[in-house]
């Protein structure tokens, strides 16, 4: 039993912002207190219907940048990434350059759009392995009537967080050598629990309602109890937190080039371009804003999109008929 | 008093596990240490000399036990790469990197707390949605991006500090303090976003208890009750997260230093990275490690004390 | 007459534009006890914070809402000047006593407050007088008590509390919200009794909402009935409870009396309330009607009486149409109490057998040390096949567990459960395979019984699915399943959120009896339904039960709906059954101390008005 909520479990969503791992402090109750602030921030209580609607649609569109970027860079840049123009080098905003360029007259604009690229690549694979990983570990804990089995995975998850994205991720960049690859599993890999935890307190929630009990006199089997009932129930709560865990890994990797242990030049990635930037902070401050806009309107974008997903899929906010 | 003492055994089982987590980590690489420390070039020979001069020639349960009773004495081994002893490097470092964090997430505290109450009780009106619109841009900013806006505009625009460095306090305590501003700053403005947001849910939770209306019901004003029911239960939540942000803040710091080049934990972290120097980067991760695993510890026992419930509970 | 205490006057509530409370007026004078009655969404809670000037703030009072000797308008008052009465002139205890007191301040501390907050006591004086009025309330070692924190305390205690700080500074009124609806019958008893106590020995005036007719009838003296945001009918407790006026009251009353049926042993619903003679109809009647030996009289055809207004609009009341048409053909052969004479089988062997059933639970409490919770303390208890067996007993008592051992899904620490031809073992997954086409459950909440991502087909179809039946024969068995709970065909392609509580309990019974089990067993299947409802859907289960000749399980803290439905009962307490038999029996001659203090404590429109 918990003892702080006398309504019952948690809703169970996680932290409003990603760089809270939430419940970093997994299994204590202070990390349960944590999360569950954490889960209210903005929900019902926070914000009308209205306002939710909003927050999911302006999230959307920030997200929808950065994809269309992505993807129109597959097909057209406005200048050849692999050719710089040398003779333009570190110029102003114009109708060529229409955010400058660097200091070998790379077209700003043009890596700016391959670095969304990098971007959602390491989203989409980070929160991939944390998802696959953690949400099976998280259904499976919640689940399981073996004690030790649920101890065991929760443990593993508290030593697991111990770990943060970053610094697992410089961990792997010392070990297996700097590059995009090891920086996605390692911020995957450490947002493993984050999901694990969704998973199970949400798994312990819907457990415990009367129709897991109906299923259960129904014979079901576990298994397929877990598959009919468990995961639509916890669907939503996931993707609230995939949401919030790609905001996350956008941020890690950022940091992460920034600190020249992620993406190796010549491919281009945002952190890296705002440490190259910084000799240049007095003369040319725009080759740091850039992309900085860019990796705020990417992480903003994940977070609304969590926050209004959230208010979305919340059957408070749905009017019952 | 029994709680205690099996969550003790719990954090010294976790930091044990995290010892051999951190350890096999850095085994996973083929090849091994004293390769990379001796460089491409190295000849057979080199590599021989290095393992024999480190011990890594033996077994990996020796060098793993050799390691933990370092550890335990105090003593975190010498760089392979450098030759000098580690720990004198980590205790110089982790001065640098205790300061700035914990001077940033005072500051952050500050910031937050005033700002998430005020965003709570302005809910639906125009400062409040400002606020909160605020803090939900400021938690998307990364801390080395506001720390490069405060150098342009603090350090190279008004030149009121300077836009990297760091001076000891015994050196005077003047340039300590203007060497510290931007990247406390920088670390206390995006945490002070981040802990906002987690007051003003708190305080909206509370809001909604029954025990609030109660206390209106016993003839206090809806802002009374708030100020004398609702904050002490909102602080709760509230101290639980600024515990688990400091651990975040402790990694975040990582990258702050390179920003204004600070010789804290984290640059000596990157540096050890650059170098290959294993050895130096598994004692760090280890330290950081501990000290997460530490905070966590600090944020339960803390925890057990502001809550009556959990306290009887255990 | 006096200047009346408190005064009501065109008081409307809404949120936006959306009126919830409609234009009325009422009064109370000095010490009088007024009732406020009414189902979920009548606006009787948001009356009475409006009084208080608690409403949410989404919403909005206007009116006039005066306190004798205030003067001007409560609604127009500051909060500061308002907050100035509450707790002094005016105090009021809420539903919820598990969250209405601040987890992190001491109780003595907290009912000290409200004597500090108006300055009635120094801090010293305070805390004494906390203690006082703790011992005034019956709190067993008062200094004790004030010095423990809410979350030590049961939910009994902690309304005590909460009494004692509205009490604290005497109020000329005194606002009681359901105070005792989340307690015990016995707890419930003995708070009411103190509430009685205490108001009287104050001269209090009381404003009391409660959707249980019973408990209003016991406390107040005069009763407000509202509906739908408007107050129906005003009147005496006995002009109320013996000539109701409006159709809704009479519905309500009708609906309550679970002790009085109509000509098929079924329960007045608000659709055929007409029917109903009255709770103070001649005095013998109910008395009689009590133990069960006389046919109600001269009760009309229910189908006649136009719907009314409450309930669920979209059912005929009374419902199964295969039940109803199966009633005729009876031709009527009921009894008073509702059991019907004929489907007894003539062998009285038992289909359930329970034999020493032990149930503990650990409870890790550490690393390593854990503790050990006694649920069940060797459990007999047989059910012969086409038995109505209740099972009463209030919270903790094990009954709930009982149910979860006997279906299957906890595993019993120690004895032996049989079901037909299957000893229950939660390992032996074929047994149960066997056993679960024969026993089937209705669950108790029906917000959480029903998959929210499922449709209603689906719901109902899962028991077919292990069995291995497709999907064209899922769906006439659900067809024929919707039909016969009374719900139209479209139900099936919605899901669970666009159905009323009512709706969803009968979509449950759908899906258990989809089986077509032997034995049903349900759990609180009405505790969560309003009155009216409540009325309609154990109607639906006597009738399928007699449809089906199924074996009924009944589950329930409530001794009247137990009374109503089961033939025989077993009484629970502290995971023992303290006393069992055959209900008549069991109620009008109880064996046990236990079930004696049950009895008693349980209100009855009848007992409260015959006092």
């Amino acid at each position: 039993m918990n003892p702080l909520d006398p309504h019952g479990p948690a809703t169970g969503s996680p932290a409003a912002h990603p760089s809270v791992p939430p419940g970093s402090a997994a299994q204590t109750p202070a990390a349960d207190a944590a999360t569950r602030s954490a889960a209210t921030a903005d929900t019902p209580v926070g914000r009308s219907r209205r306002t939710a609607e909003l927050t999911f649609v302006v999230g959307l569109v920030l997200v929808g940048i950065v994809v269309v970027l992505a993807l129109v860079s597959f097909v057209w840049t406005p200048h050849p990434p692999t050719r710089p123009d040398a003779a333009a080098r570190l110029e102003g905003m114009s109708v060529t350059h229409l955010f400058g360029t660097d200091r070998f007259g790379r077209d700003t604009l043009t890596w700016i759009m391959l670095g969304a690229r990098v971007t959602l690549l390491v989203g989409v694979v980070a929160v991939g392995i944390a998802m696959l990983i953690g949400v099976p570990l998280g259904v499976l804990a919640g689940m399981t009537r073996a004690r030790w089995l649920s101890g065991l995975i929760m443990r593993g998850n508290d030593l697991l967080l111990a770990f943060p994205a970053l610094l697992l991720a410089i961990v792997f960049s010392a070990v297996f050598g700097p590059g995009t690859g090891p920086a996605m599993v390692a911020i995957g890999i450490a947002a493993i629990p984050a999901f694990a935890r969704v998973a199970r307190s949400g798994t312990l929630q819907i457990m415990g309602r009367e129709y897991i009990a109906a299923a259960r006199t129904a014979n079901r089997t576990p298994l397929q109890i877990a598959i009919q009932h468990v995961v639509p129930n916890i669907a939503g709560l996931v993707i609230v937190q995939a949401s919030v865990t790609f905001a996350l890994s956008v941020l890690a990797e950022a940091g992460l080039s920034f600190l020249g242990l992620g993406t190796q030049p010549p491919t281009p990635s945002w952190g890296r371009m705002l440490q190259e930037s910084q000799q240049f902070l007095g003369s040319r401050p725009e080759l740091a804003l850039w992309p900085g806009l860019f990796i705020a309107i990417a992480v903003l974008g994940f977070n609304l999109l969590g926050d209004g997903l959230r208010d979305r899929l919340d059957p408070t906010l749905r009017g019952r008929s | 008093m029994r709680a205690l003492a099996s969550r003790l055994l719990q954090f010294v089982l976790t930091v044990w596990a995290a010892t051999v987590a951190v350890f096999a980590l850095m085994q996973i690489l083929p090849g091994n240490a004293a390769q990379v420390a001796a460089g491409m070039s190295a000849t057979a020979e080199d590599v021989a000399r290095i393992e024999q001069e480190f011990g890594l020639d033996r077994p990996l349960v020796v060098q793993y036990g050799e390691w933990l009773m370092g550890m335990l004495r105090g003593d975190l081994g010498v760089s392979y790469v450098t030759g000098a002893p580690i720990t004198p490097l980590v205790v110089d470092s982790i001065q640098v990197t205790l300061i700035l964090v914990v001077s940033a997430m005072v500051l952050a505290l500050v910031i937050a707390v005033p700002l998430g109450t005020v965003a709570a009780l302005l809910r639906g009106r125009r400062l409040g949605a400002l606020l909160s619109g605020l803090s939900q841009v400021g938690v998307a900013v990364p801390n080395f991006l506001a720390g490069i806006l405060l150098v342009m505009v603090f350090s190279l625009g008004l030149g009121w500090f300077p836009s990297s460095g760091w001076q000891a306090p015994v050196f005077g305590l003047g340039g300590f303090l203007s060497h510290l501003v931007l990247p406390v700053c920088a670390l206390a403005l995006v945490q002070g976003a981040i802990l906002t947001r987690y007051v003003r849910s708190a305080v909206l939770e509370v809001m909604r208890e029954d025990y609030l209306r109660t206390a209106r019901a016993k003839g206090r004003t809806s802002g009374s009750a708030l100020a004398v029911h609702g904050l002490r239960n909102a602080a709760i939540p509230v101290v639980t997260v600024a515990g688990v942000q400091l651990a975040t803040l402790l990694i975040g710091a990582v990258v702050i230093e390179q920003v204004f080049v600070l010789p804290g934990m984290g640059s000596e972290l990157v540096r050890a990275v650059a170098n290959r120097d294993l050895l130096t980067v598994q004692a760090i991760v280890m330290v950081l490690v501990f000290l997460v695993l530490l905070l966590n510890l600090v944020i339960d026992l803390l925890y057990t004390l502001l809550d009556p419930r959990v306290r009887n509970a255990a | 007459m006096s200047a009346p205490l408190l005064s009501v006057r065109d008081l409307t509530i809404s949120t936006g534009s959306r009126e919830i409370v409609h234009p009325l007026a009422f009064e109370i004078a000095p010490g009088e006890r007024l009732g406020l009655i009414g189902e979920s969404g009548s606006g009787k809670s948001l009356t009475s914070s409006a009084v208080m000037g608690l409403l949410p703030s989404e919403m909005s009072a206007r009116g006039t809402v005066a306190l004798s000797g205030e003067g001007a308008n409560l609604l127009e008052r500051s909060e500061s000047s308002l907050a100035r009465l509450r707790g002094n002139r005016m105090s009021m205890v809420f539903q919820e006593p598990m969250s209405a007191l601040n987890p992190l301040m001491r109780v003595g501390a907290q009912v000290a407050e409200v004597m500090r907050l108006h300055r009635t006591a120094t801090r010293d004086q305070a805390m004494t007088r906390a203690i006082d009025l703790l011992d005034q309330v019956h709190l067993p070692d008062p200094a004790a008590a004030a010095r423990a924190y809410p979350h030590q305390l049961s939910g009994g205690q902690r309304q005590r509390i909460m009494l004692a700080i509205a009490l604290a500074n005497s109020p000329d009124l005194l606002i009681c919200d359901e105070p005792t609806t989340a307690l015990d019958v016995t707890v419930q008893s003995a708070v009411l009794d103190l509430i009685d106590e205490q108001v009287a020995a104050r001269g209090t005036g009381l404003l009391f909402i409660t959707h249980d007719l019973a408990v209003v009838a016991r406390v107040c003296e005069r009763v407000m009935v509202m509906n739908r945001g408007r107050v129906v009918e005003t009147g005496t407790v006995d002009q109320i409870f013996t000539a109701p006026q409006h159709e809704y009251t009479r519905g309500l009353l009708a609906a309550s009396d679970l002790t009085a049926t109509d000509d098929r042993g079924r329960l007045f619903t608000i659709a055929t309330a007409a029917a109903y003679p009255g709770a103070g109809a001649p005095a013998d009647a109910p008395a009689a009607r009590v133990t069960g030996e006389t046919q109600p009289a001269g009760a009309s055809v229910a189908e006649q009486t136009p719907a009314a207004e409450a309930g669920e609009q979209s059912q005929p009341a009374g419902t199964s149409a295969v039940g109803r048409a199966e009633d005729r053909e009876a031709g009527g052969a009921w009894d008073a109490s509702g059991k019907t004479g004929r489907d007894e089988p003539s062998d009285t062997a038992h289909l359930i057998e329970m034999s020493g059933v032990v149930k503990t639970f650990t409870r890790r409490a550490g690393l390593f040390r854990s503790d050990r919770v006694e649920a069940l303390k060797g459990i007999d208890l047989n059910v012969r096949a086409g038995g109505r067996m209740g099972i009463v007993g209030e919270s903790g008592s094990g009954k709930s567990t009982l149910l979860s051992i006997l279906s299957g899904l906890e595993t019993p620490t120690a004895g032996r459960i049989r079901v037909g031809d299957v000893v229950v073992d939660p390992e032996d997954y074929s047994g149960l395979t066997a056993m679960r086409r024969d026993l089937q459950i209705v669950f108790q909440d029906p917000y959480a019984s029903l998959d929210p991502r499922m449709s209603v087909a689906e719901i109902i179809g899962e028991p077919l699915r292990s069995m291995g039946l497709d999907g064209a024969e899922r769906k006439d068995r659900a067809e024929e399943m919707i039909e016969a709970v009374g719900l139209d065909h479209d139900s099936l392609t919605r899901f669970p959120h666009q159905f009323s509580g009512g709706q969803r309990q009968r979509i449950s019974i759908a899906r258990a009896l989809v089986t077509r089990p032997r034995i049903l067993v349900a759990d609180e299947p009405v505790s969560a339904l309003d009155v009216s409802v409540r009325a309609q859907v154990l109607n639906l289960l006597a009738d399928l039960v007699d449809e089906y000749s199924l074996t009924l399980v009944f589950v329930s803290h409530d001794l009247g709906v137990v009374r109503h439905l089961c033939s025989d009962v077993a009484v629970m307490r502290s995971g023992e059954i303290v006393e069992q038999g055959p209900t008549d029996q069991v109620y009008d001659d109880p064996a046990h101390d236990y079930t004696r203090a049950l009895v008693a404590a349980t209100p009855t429109i009848h007992a409260a008005l015959n006092v």
